[in-house]
């Protein structure tokens, strides 16, 4: 009887803190691929604007 | 599958990754990240040599009912582990804030298993089960402050191309998900049919070393410190 109280106690704490693990895994992974696309995208529209800039300055 | 031979499946991924991770050592040999291969090793001996004292009944200690235990072994490896892991953090980590932290935890658990070992457990008879659960949380937390520091970053990079990220995955996986198992251990251990909850700990083992491989192979070559 202790023992199937033990086990599913532990069998449950251990699906919990596995799910919660894996969320935030998955979401580290969703933030650094936005970064890294924002980063990417802020990137190319500075470009734009320098080169825009030394076209109005000629 | 019997439970028995599920649990070889344990120490030769263990020594799978610690090949791999050999093979692969040019990627990380100027990194801090080169003390994990070391640790790595020195799981496979503790492994290995546990297996074969639990066999012979050598290298342990008998307890008055004749029992054998090794437990020695791991609770030395676990001693030493998460200090040197939470080094790599310290090292590989450059926040102040954060450093300091992982000082602070490095700091903590070695005061927290002197005291355990010597006033609370018995290293020769017992599962490490609060310097563990101690040792988990702090790496866990670590892990997480080396996943914040990446996110505040202003440089673009391929996470996944990091070797330092797929270690933290699978340290994140097992050591969390074990925390549930740690705790209190060593009173349930000896309840009769409670072996089978071990496979908790060797699917997790078995998924971490995996994990582990996989990243020595799929990582980018880390720059020079």
């Amino acid at each position: 009887m202790e023992q199937e109280r033990v086990t599913l106690i532990i069998i449950i704490t251990t699906i919990i803190v596995l799910v919660f693990t894996i969320a935030m895994i998955v979401l580290f992974a969703i933030f650094q691929h936005l970064k890294n696309k924002l980063l990417i995208d802020n990137k190319t529209l500075r470009d734009i604007i320098k080169n825009k800039l030394s076209s109005f300055d000629i | 599958m019997s439970l028995a031979t599920f649990r070889l499946f344990v120490p030769f991924s263990e020594l799978l990754a610690a090949i791999i991770g050999t093979i692969y050592f040019y990627k990380y040999k100027n990194s801090p990240l080169k003390y994990f291969l070391y640790i790595l090793w020195y799981i496979v001996l503790t492994e290995f040599t546990g297996w074969y004292a639990a066999d012979k009944d050598v290298l342990g200690f008998f307890d008055k009912e004749g029992r054998h235990y090794n437990l020695w072994m791991y609770n030395l490896l676990y001693s030493i582990f998460y200090p040197i892991v939470l080094t790599i953090y310290l090292r590989s980590i450059h926040q102040l804030s954060y450093k300091k932290w992982i000082k602070l935890f490095i700091f903590f658990y070695i005061i927290i298993s002197i005291i355990n070992w010597s006033f609370i457990q018995s290293f020769k008879y017992e599962w490490s089960e609060l310097p563990d659960v101690i040792g988990s949380l702090f790496l866990a937390i670590s892990i997480i402050f080396y996943f914040m520091e990446l996110l505040k970053s202003d440089k673009t990079f391929i996470y996944h191309k990091k070797l330092l990220f797929w270690i933290s995955i699978g340290l994140l996986i097992f050591h969390v998900g074990t925390i549930p198992f740690n705790i209190e251990v060593t009173h349930y251990a000896l309840l009769k049919g409670i072996h089978n909850l071990f496979l908790i700990i060797w699917i997790l083992a078995l998924i971490m070393y995996l994990i582990f491989t996989f990243g020595f192979i799929w990582s980018d070559k880390e720059a020079i410190e």
